[in-house]
């Protein structure tokens, strides 16, 4: 209209949302539980920073991953982590695994409205040695390529085992850190927003053995105290175009 | 969403004039997305010509479709042209220009221009009303020196000393206003190309792999197909090998095929009726 | 002003306040040249800089072109009619030829569908990869109509020749009529070629058909194995796929094409590795389509391989989910 009407009603919208890419996943063994995410942030077809941390330490025994809205992932990570010292000064000890869990389920809930556009992947050791309710999931951009991936290499899903022998309920270390980089270098090979780097939070049960672990290339120890649950993290790269 | 070239991938193929897919859309199904190149292309000047360059990513929405796909496409032995935007249209509007070029060469008699191509296709890309998603960097050297051209889907063109196009062109284009100057010799002007197209590989998310360039003179064409390789995927940690057997079988059928034809040559043996109709034939 | 409001006040008041009177100064601002050394004139844009520069400058076409003549007088001369016959003579139809692309009458679709892909309505799968002296392509066999399963053995692979196969995922429809569609160009090209087709011809010819029906494509998205024989007679692996309006992908591992895509890629990037033997490809193959099309609701409810190898073709169904 001329005068600056308007002839039907106008809707105007503002998404508060983005998604910024990048993939988390985790894998349960017997005694341990790692945790690995890329460190890539991007919006479009942009890189806003090749290092992004995804996976945060969240107590001695506990590590949290956090996929989707960055800004939400961050704020929500910080939040998590105060709540977790509160509970430290309140009880003089780190929260137990699954009542981090329930504590994370509330926190997300508490939000139903206007929730946080992230995806969350806990891991850690319970109080009574190593702790599962999956053993392996995959959340983000590449959830789809590298899902079906793990259900195959960790479940054996759809192998039919040796005459007179059975597929292992667990894997050693290695062969789940083998798992793990392959299945992010495969992501990066075929998913745009997945790259640049690769970090990877090992925690392992106390009193076990780390399974050669300490020795390997670019691996760092964060152990609070060595008589404890370790916690080790592997840095990698993964491909930047 | 997405770049500018993804777009036009979806516009091209959405429109009321062409057939089933207005209907669809009007009703909210989402059309089926084609493979587009989100694209890094470039050209510049040199002393002696050309040099052309492109990534070799191709991709389907964020996924990779081909890891190591052409985009410098042959024109005439002088001419070469890059895509961007929808793949298919990229490669069959320069096939059609290409071969238009051949027959346009054969009735004239003379060497192709650049001009000439960059006419045709402004005129195909603009009759289309840029519903053939094509986004192209043509160049090439002819009787009036060289020449390098932007030619956009709606058909409008550009004529710069250097020139970049796709999802990585900004990237690409900060390099050359950095760097570009007149009358750059071979090498220099060849990593200047590379260092373009890397930018947008690095920096871009729907451009990645390798660097393909073409360097045209005005005596030779050289094609440089994947001229740095920057980004080879490393070893994986172990194999995955399965043992023979582990996949369940319902049902197999085996169909053996001919491997080797031995043909008997019945001709100048001399025996029977064969050599007499050999030869017969052979007459006639 | 307030500056000298502030002088007056500071004279009245006696203070002697120079160092604050120097704060309060209003700022003032220059133009920085620009750090590639180019000014910010714009008179310096009109002449002696590279745009100026007709040889270099825009193609902005506001008279005939007429050459220079150092260019004019040096042109080379055209070509006489023999020549001219010889490259005419070179030149064969290839199958790679769109004479035309056609606008078709839109094909209506049921006005019932509700909001969903048309590369989805029935589902399906198919991903081909190569190994050492052999091929190998596998499909799901579902046919859906959306989330509703309709068949567990539809077939999506179909031979072309003895030594090429093809994977049509996509619209069920489009795959029953694509398959005679490629029927009958094969018989033609074998009827005027008196020969089989090879592999990248035929590569050519799916994507020639495809981009003929530009905008009311067929949605179907090709896959295809074959074994190719070299010029010195040895047989090497073919694969290629293309998308639905016929861009053609030569890869040289695997292809892959259906709902269940992005798992198959995911799959095949981690478990493919070059040279496998024939029978350890057709395991990596099954492998990959068993577990992609597990996590993907629209395809699965069985599966089969071909395998082909120089010498023979086999053809496994496999066991796998039923959900």
């Amino acid at each position: 209209m001329p005068d600056g009407s308007f002839a039907h009603p106008q809707q105007r919208s503002f998404n508060p949302y983005t998604d910024n890419g990048g993939t988390i996943l985790a894998i349960a063994g017997a005694d341990f539980t790692v945790i690995a995410g890329d460190t890539r942030q991007s919006e479009g077809y942009s890189i806003q920073t090749r290092y992004a941390p995804k996976v945060f330490r969240l107590t001695d025994r506990a590590v949290l991953a956090v996929n989707g809205f960055a800004a939400d992932g961050n704020m929500f990570v910080k939040k998590v982590k105060q709540r977790l010292e509160w509970y430290r000064h309140a009880h003089a000890k780190d929260m137990p695994l699954r009542a981090i869990a329930r504590l994370i389920q509330t926190m997300l809930y508490a939000q139903r409205f206007f929730p946080y556009y992230v995806y969350n992947i806990l891991g850690g050791i319970e109080e009574d040695g190593s702790y599962e309710r999956e053993a392996c999931r995959a959340a983000g951009a590449a959830q789809s390529l590298v899902q079906p991936f793990l259900d195959n290499q960790i479940y054996f899903k759809n192998q039919t085992a040796a005459p007179g022998q059975s597929h292992p309920s667990h894997l050693p270390l290695p062969d789940v850190l083998a798992i793990v980089i392959d299945s992010f270098t495969s992501a990066t090979e075929r998913h745009i927003e997945v790259g640049d780097g690769l970090e990877i939070y090992v925690v392992v049960a106390k009193g076990r053995s780390p399974q050669g672990l300490d020795t390997m290339r670019g691996v760092q120890e964060m152990s609070a105290r060595p008589d404890g649950d370790r916690m080790f993290v592997i840095r990698r790269d993964l491909k930047k175009d | 969403m997405a770049t500018a070239s993804r777009n036009k991938a979806q516009d091209s193929i959405s429109q009321t004039k062409f057939g089933t897919n207005n209907f669809l859309s009007e009703r909210g199904i989402p059309l089926p997305k084609a493979t587009s190149t989100g694209t890094t292309i470039v050209g510049c000047l040199f002393k002696d010509g050309i040099i052309l360059g492109a990534d070799t990513r191709a991709t389907e929405g964020p996924i990779v479709a081909d890891k190591n796909c052409e985009k410098i496409h042959y024109i005439t032995d002088n001419i070469r042209c890059c895509g961007a935007g929808t793949a298919a249209d990229t490669e069959f509007t320069t096939a059609l220009i290409s071969s238009n070029m051949e027959l346009h060469a054969l009735s004239t008699g003379r060497k192709p221009r650049v001009v000439t191509a960059m006419t045709m296709l402004k005129q195909m890309l603009f009759r289309y009303q840029g519903h053939i998603g094509a986004a192209l960097v043509l160049g090439g050297v002819d009787s009036t020196g060289p020449q390098l051209f932007t030619i956009h889907p709606h058909g409008s063109t550009d004529k710069l000393p250097y020139v970049t196009m796709g999802s990585g062109s900004l990237a690409a284009m900060a390099v050359f206003e950095a760097k570009w100057r007149p009358n750059m010799e071979r090498a220099e002007a060849l990593d200047l190309v590379c260092a373009a197209v890397s930018a947008g590989i690095f920096n871009d998310l729907g451009s990645g792999s390798n660097v393909d360039a073409c360097v045209i003179t005005a005596s030779h064409t050289e094609t440089l197909r994947n001229f740095v390789k920057p980004n080879e995927r490393v070893q994986k940690e172990r194999s995955y090998q399965f043992r023979r057997g582990t996949t369940a079988i319902k049902k197999e059928e085996i169909r053996s095929l001919v491997v080797e034809e031995d043909i008997t040559h019945i001709i100048g043996t001399g025996t029977g009726r064969g050599a007499a109709e050999g030869e017969a034939m052979d007459t006639s | 002003m307030s500056s000298i409001v502030n002088n007056i006040k500071d004279k009245v008041t006696g203070k002697d306040n120079s160092s604050k009177q120097n704060q309060e100064s209003e700022q003032t601002f220059t133009i920085q040249p620009h750090p590639a050394q180019k000014t910010n004139d714009p008179r310096d844009l009109q002449g002696n800089n590279f745009a100026a520069d007709p040889k270099v400058g825009a193609f902005h076409a506001r008279e005939p072109y007429i050459p220079p003549p150092e260019i004019k007088n040096n042109l080379p001369p055209a070509q006489c009619t023999r020549s001219r016959e010889e490259r005419t003579r070179a030149l064969v139809l290839h199958p790679s030829t769109v004479l035309s692309v056609h606008h078709f009458p839109p094909r209506q679709a049921s006005r019932y569908l509700p909001n969903m892909s048309i590369m989805e309505y029935n589902g399906g799968s198919v991903i081909a990869m190569v190994g050492k002296e052999c091929v190998a392509i596998a499909s799901d066999l579902r046919l859906g109509n959306q989330a509703l399963g309709i068949s567990s053995n539809f077939q999506k692979i179909f031979p072309m020749t003895d030594r090429i196969y093809l994977g049509l995922p996509g619209l069920a429809t489009d795959v029953t009529t694509l398959k005679e569609t490629f029927r009958y160009r094969l018989n033609m090209y074998k009827i005027k070629e008196e020969r089989e087709i090879e592999p990248q011809t035929f590569a050519h010819l799916v994507s020639s058909t495809l981009y003929e029906r530009r905008f009311a494509p067929w949605f179907i998205e090709p896959v295809m194995a074959g074994i190719e024989k070299t010029p010195s007679g040895a047989y090497k692996p073919f694969i290629a796929a293309t998308d639905l309006i016929g861009c053609i992908n030569f890869a040289k591992d695997f292809v892959v094409a259906g709902t269940a895509s992005t798992k198959l890629f995911g799959v095949a990037e981690g478990l493919w590795e070059p040279d496998l033997e024939p029978e350890d490809l057709f395991e990596t193959c099954a492998q990959t389509l068993l577990n992609a099309v597990d996590r993907d609701a629209y395809s699965g409810w069985g599966a089969e391989v071909y395998l082909i190898t120089k010498d023979k073709v086999i053809k496994r169904t496999l066991k796998g989910r039923m959900d």
